[in-house]
């Protein structure tokens, strides 16, 4: 089971195999997701919402800034796969788990909207033989990795 | 149902920044940023979101949080179109559930 724990001006993490594998296979079919595009995929309406009400002034908006938003998650995905491919054990400055902390929760925004999840099914346990079990799983395992490192954040909580 | 609960949001703005707004309001009818309530993200992280987009305090950031946990929405910041499309493009950079709205 990994660790991750606030070391001085730092956090430290530590990742079994298991974990690094798991975290890479996720990065990799969400980069996948977003090399698609496509915009009746949930997990990207999710990602890219409108902000405005009207459809005319949300597609503007999607123009305006769509590009970009796409480049910052796409190079945050990529900055924490490489991390967690180079090594089990690292130690980030909080800008570093900051990338971390929305890339993680990008992934599990995708996943979330995938599953079509709600506020019951986050909060209830699934029955074991429920074939959405174990993506639920995965994803309150992500909760855990964000929650700890909000906790190990140097500037303190 | 978001145009009703959007309304509410305009009449009883947050008193976060509450100065500022009324300044604006009396100039042009300012933008209302407002986050939306979504089952995924953490509470902790919303909070953390809150703080170092919009430098709430802790207390200020977990308020507005916790209001949009249990009344579905906030409006988290306010201003110009401009000011509110980049808090919008911060928020959704970090995976808030965000859209802005004019005044009225």
């Amino acid at each position: 089971m990994g660790k991750i724990a606030r070391r001085g001006r730092s956090v430290l993490f530590r990742f079994d195999e298991h974990e690094r594998k798991l975290l890479v296979d996720l990065i990799d079919s969400l980069l996948e997701m977003l090399d698609d595009g496509g915009r009746d995929e949930p997990a990207l309406q999710r990602l890219f919402p409108d902000a405005y009400d009207s459809d005319a002034e949300a597609a503007a908006w999607h123009d305006l800034v769509g590009d970009e938003l796409h480049r910052n998650k796409v190079s945050s995905l990529q900055s924490v796969r490489e991390t967690v491919t180079s090594s089990g054990q690292f130690k980030l400055e909080e800008s570093e788990v900051q990338v971390w902390l929305s890339a993680l929760n990008d992934v599990r925004l995708a996943i979330g909207a995938r599953l079509e999840v709600t506020e019951e099914m986050m909060g209830a346990e699934l029955a074991r033989d429920d074939p959405r079990a174990p993506t639920l799983a995965v994803l309150h395992w992500l909760g855990w990795l964000q929650e700890s490192m909000l906790q190990a954040m140097p500037s303190g909580r | 149902m978001r145009d009703d609960l959007t309304m509410r949001a305009v009449i009883a703005p947050s008193e976060v920044r509450e100065v500022e707004g009324q300044e604006e309001l009396q100039h042009e009818r300012p933008w209302l940023v407002i986050v939306w309530n979504d089952p995924i993200n953490l509470m902790s992280y919303v909070t953390y979101v809150f703080q170092k987009l919009f430098n709430y305090s802790r207390p200020q950031a977990t308020k507005l949080m916790l209001q949009v946990h249990h009344e579905g929405r906030a409006v988290v910041s306010s201003g110009s179109r401009e000011k509110a499309e980049l808090d919008c493009f911060k928020l959704h950079g970090y995976g808030l559930w965000a859209t802005m709205t004019r005044s009225d």
